[in-house]
Order: structure tokens, then sequence, then C-alpha cells
């Protein structure tokens, strides 16, 4: 592995609610280099919690604690909002589940792409306007100048994810992540949308963190896994050793997947260990 | 003896040059006490023909039977005893304010049906939840099941046929593996015939006999589940869509 571009030794999230506290995160640990690196769970596992906490994203009820979490040189938790502010979307951004949701609806998608430039970069609006027609076109939208225009109800799915990953990508950041980005799409789609991160990803050297509950596209997909349960990490494991897993939890799940190629009449269903919240 | 049948389904939207035509001459016949699926990308009108055999749409044209008895466009309340739905959303599907009892009561309370306590006690037995379940709300409730609580709503009038649309997409793997087993445990039990649709191939393979392809509002191809293992498929896009989910679950294997 290259340079470590984000380390993280011990993050816990824990949220308080009407004095209760719910720990979401427990312990969890990596480091992330020039790799594509994914973070698999079930619903509720705290995947997103995870990549949500190193951009800061949560509300003041949560809290974030850690031994080092550092992105570069900066200390995430020592980092003021400036600093923060500073990092998100620029060096380090996120790409959301349904472009649906996370596009603002009349906004020309152009526009909105471009907004993502200036924020960060002092420029004539003319130029942010070049940037993302070269942007489009880098992310195989075939006629820019004419998608510049359309609102986000005129493009489908997997053009709006291309949209969305546009304008996470304008900024030159060096990690991204990506929570479940293609898990509101088609099969058909979806392929072109990972290409298009493929691309991305080698083309720049950056870090990718992809975040989803889909073990078959992630080991196809991924260099490394992380495998979550309840808040913690289960597993770290090579995405092609991923057969060869050890974890009762993660077999369980691979198991669990219907195939094309042999049929069963029942599926194994998954059998929770409460050890498993411990050990 | 065919339990559903189709003939020369047409649906439009719009009239004039906004006319939209969503479904083309679709046919399909699924026998009694089959599991058959429907695949195809999204907008390629599968989840259309699931509503207009739900009654949800009224403005087709073409034919339409289930159980022997022609769909026609004002749909008698016995259409509901035969005919049941399960959606794709559980979060969206089952009203927040309302009680599991309360809707599991409601299809009995429109039929006219007695006994209804005790009706709704053994669904959800029979759903694997139990009374526990019958007066909480639907947020007290994970995804699972909620969905089993849809499958017992549905089932709950006895019907013959379930219309399921994509009744496993929204839930984790590991969940989606109990619903299968569940889904094909009832099917044996009661003898029902299933509708699916899905956009998951391995899910088809795994719970139908069938299947028909549908792209752009057309059935491109029809066949049995086996030929998707081997070499079965041939209508170029079939091909394509068996292609993207091998490579998927493939990496591994090989």
């Amino acid at each position: 592995m290259s340079e470590i571009k984000l380390a993280v030794e011990d993050l816990c999230v824990a949220f308080r609610n009407a004095g209760k506290s719910t720990q979401a995160v427990r312990n969890v640990s990596f480091d992330l280099g020039r790799e594509k690196l994914a973070i698999v769970g079930e619903s509720g596992s705290g995947k997103s919690t995870v990549g949500r906490s190193l951009l800061r994203l949560h509300p003041p009820m949560a809290q974030v604690t850690a031994k080092t979490l550092r992105f570069a040189d900066i200390d995430l938790l020592a980092a003021s909002e400036k600093q923060i502010q500073a990092i998100r979307g620029r060096r380090m951004s996120m790409i959301m589940q349904d472009p649906k949701y996370s596009l603002n609806p009349v906004v020309k998608v152009g526009e909105q792409i471009a907004e993502a430039y200036l924020a960060h970069h002092k420029v004539p609006h003319r130029d942010a306007r070049e940037r993302t027609l070269e942007m489009l076109a880098k992310v195989h939208i075939r006629d820019p100048q004419r998608v510049y225009e359309l609102y986000p109800h005129e493009v489908s799915g997997g053009m709006g994810q291309r949209i969305m990953i546009a304008m996470m990508v304008i900024t030159d950041p060096q990690v991204i992540i990506a929570d479940e980005p293609t898990s509101a799409l088609d099969v058909s789609v979806r392929r072109q949308v990972l290409n298009v991160l493929e691309e991305l990803v080698s083309e720049r050297d950056l870090g990718l963190i992809f975040i989803s509950h889909d073990l078959n596209l992630v080991r196809h997909f991924c260099d490394r896994v992380l495998v979550m349960y309840a808040g913690r990490v289960v597993e770290s494991i090579a995405a092609a050793d991923l057969d060869r897993a050890t974890h009762p939890y993660t077999r369980g799940l691979l198991a669990a997947l219907p195939s094309l190629e042999h049929r069963r009449d029942t599926l194994p269903v998954l059998q929770r260990d409460p050890q498993w919240l411990t050990a | 003896m065919s339990m559903i049948e189709i003939k020369g389904l047409n649906l439009s939207f719009g009239t004039g040059a906004a006319l939209n035509a969503v479904l083309h001459d679709v046919d399909l016949h699924v026998a009694e006490g089959e599991a058959f699926g429907l695949v195809g990308e999204s907008g390629s009108g599968k989840t259309t023909v699931l509503r207009c055999l739900a009654g949800q749409y009224q403005h087709w044209s073409g034919w339409l039977q289930v159980a022997g008895q022609a769909v026609t466009r004002r749909l008698p309340l016995s259409h509901f005893r035969t005919v049941q739905m399960v959606f794709q959303d559980p979060y969206a599907s089952l009203h927040p304010r309302h009680t599991i009892d309360a809707a599991l009561q409601e299809p009995l309370r429109i039929h006219g049906i007695d006994g209804r306590a005790q009706k709704v006690s053994e669904m959800l037995r029979k759903v694997g939840l139990n009374d526990s379940f019958r007066f909480r709300y639907p947020h007290q409730l994970s995804g699972g099941q909620r969905q089993r609580v849809a499958i017992a709503r549905a089932l709950i009038l006895r019907p013959r046929v379930l219309l399921l649309d994509e009744p496993t997409s929204a839930l984790d793997v590991s969940v989606q593996a109990e619903i299968l087993n569940l889904l094909a445990e009832l099917r044996r039990q009661e003898g029902l015939t299933y509708l699916m649709v899905t956009h998951d191939l391995a899910v088809v393979a795994h719970l139908c006999d069938r299947l028909a392809v549908m792209q752009q509002g057309r059935v491109v191809e029809t066949l049995a589940s086996q030929q998707l293992s081997g070499d079965g498929a041939h209508h170029a896009y079939t091909r394509l869509l068996v292609q993207a989910s091998r490579d998927m679950s493939e990496a591994v294997a090989s």
C-alpha cells in the first residue's frame, strides 16, 4: 500500500437522545491508502455512520471519539469548523445513495455541479461552466452542453448518479466516500456507474470508501472489505479472499444470497450469535 | 388450467403528442400453483402489468382473466378475495398510525367476515410473528417484520393469487433469505399462485418456475428458470441481464 490517506483508530460514535445513549459504532479501526475499501453490513450496522463521522456530518447529539482520526496531516477531531469546511467537498467528498433525493429539484444539474466548484475555487462563473462540461464528458455523458441545462427530473437514475459523481470529483478530492451509490439503480445501469467510478479512482489516485450491503458487488469491485456487525468490524479481508472468510457472520451473509447457478429449496438463514457483540 | 391469462394487453398514458404507450401486446399465462417472475429494468412496464391485474388502472385494452373470471374495468369485491398484492417498500405500505391489528382487520371488515380477532392471530403465526405484535405500530417493527405483516395482510382474505412487487428489494440479504423462505413455504402450504416482479435474476431463479423478460413494454422472452443457469436464454437482452448478474457473483467463484 502506498501513502496512507486516512487513518482511523478506535472510532466510536454514540447518539444521545432523551437521556439515553446508543452506541452506533464501536472501536472501528482502519487505514485507507490508494485503494477501494468496502464497508459492508446490514442496515443499522453502523457503516454509514462511520462514513459520516469522517466528514463531521453528524448532528450535535452524536458523540464522536477516537484515538486517531487523521486525514493526510489533519486531525479531524481537533480541526475547527473552518478547517473541516475546507476539506469537506474539496479534499474529501461523499456520494449519496439516491440522486433523486440528493439533487436540488429546482436548479439545473449543470449549475449544481458548477456551484460545487465555485464553493472552493475563486474563479469566474464561465470557467466553472467550462470545468463542469469537461467533467460531464469525463463521466461519459454524451452531450454535456444539453445535459448541463436539464433539471434533475429530466435525467434518468443512472445519469443522475453520474452527475452526482461529477459534482463530487470536480474539486479533485483525495478521498471519496460512496454511500450505497448504486443501490437505487438497475443492474444494467449499475455496471456503467461502477465503470465510471473505477476509471476515476485509477486515473486520479483516489482513495475510495465504498459503503454497501451487497457482498457480490463488493467482491467484484473493491480491493479490501470490512464487514461490520452491530457497530463493530468483525472481519477485514481482501475482496478476493471473501470465499475463505472465517467469521460466521460473513459466511452467513454469503450463504443467504440466492444464486443463479445453484438452486436450493430453502436459503440458509443467518443465526445470530450474541457473542459477536463482544468478540 | 391457467390461473392468470393475459392476452394482448395494451396501456398508454396521455393523449395526442404526449401519448406514451407503456405496454404493447403483452401475453402471459400463469398456471395454477405456479410461481412466475417478471423481469426487466425500471420503466419496462413490469409493475404496470401487476397494477392492471390488481385493478389500479382501468383504461387498458386487451383480455385479462384470473381464476376463470374475466377482469372487468369495474372490479367486483370478490376479485380482491382472489387476487392480492404485496408492495416493495414495507416502510411505505403500512399506515404509520394504524396498529398491526387494525391493518390486518381492515380487509376482513371490508368483506364482512366475522371472527376477525382469531383470524388475525392465526395469520400472524403463519407468517412467523405472534400475538405480541398485534397492538404495535409499524415503526416498532423491523423491515423484515413489516414485510411479514404486509404478506399477512395480503393473505388474510385467503386469495389464490399473490402479486408480488419487488417484495425483497428493500431488505438486507439476511432478511431477504427469511422472506423468500416464507414465500416458498406459504406457496407449498396454501397452493398459491405467484406473479412476482423483480430486477434480481437470482431471486427469480430461486423462487420461480418460469419467467418473462420485459423491455420497453414488451415481453421479449419467456423461459423456464433452469434455462437461466445454463445457456438457455436466447434474446440478446436476456443474455445481457444474465451476464450482468453473473459478473457480480462469479468474480469469486472463478
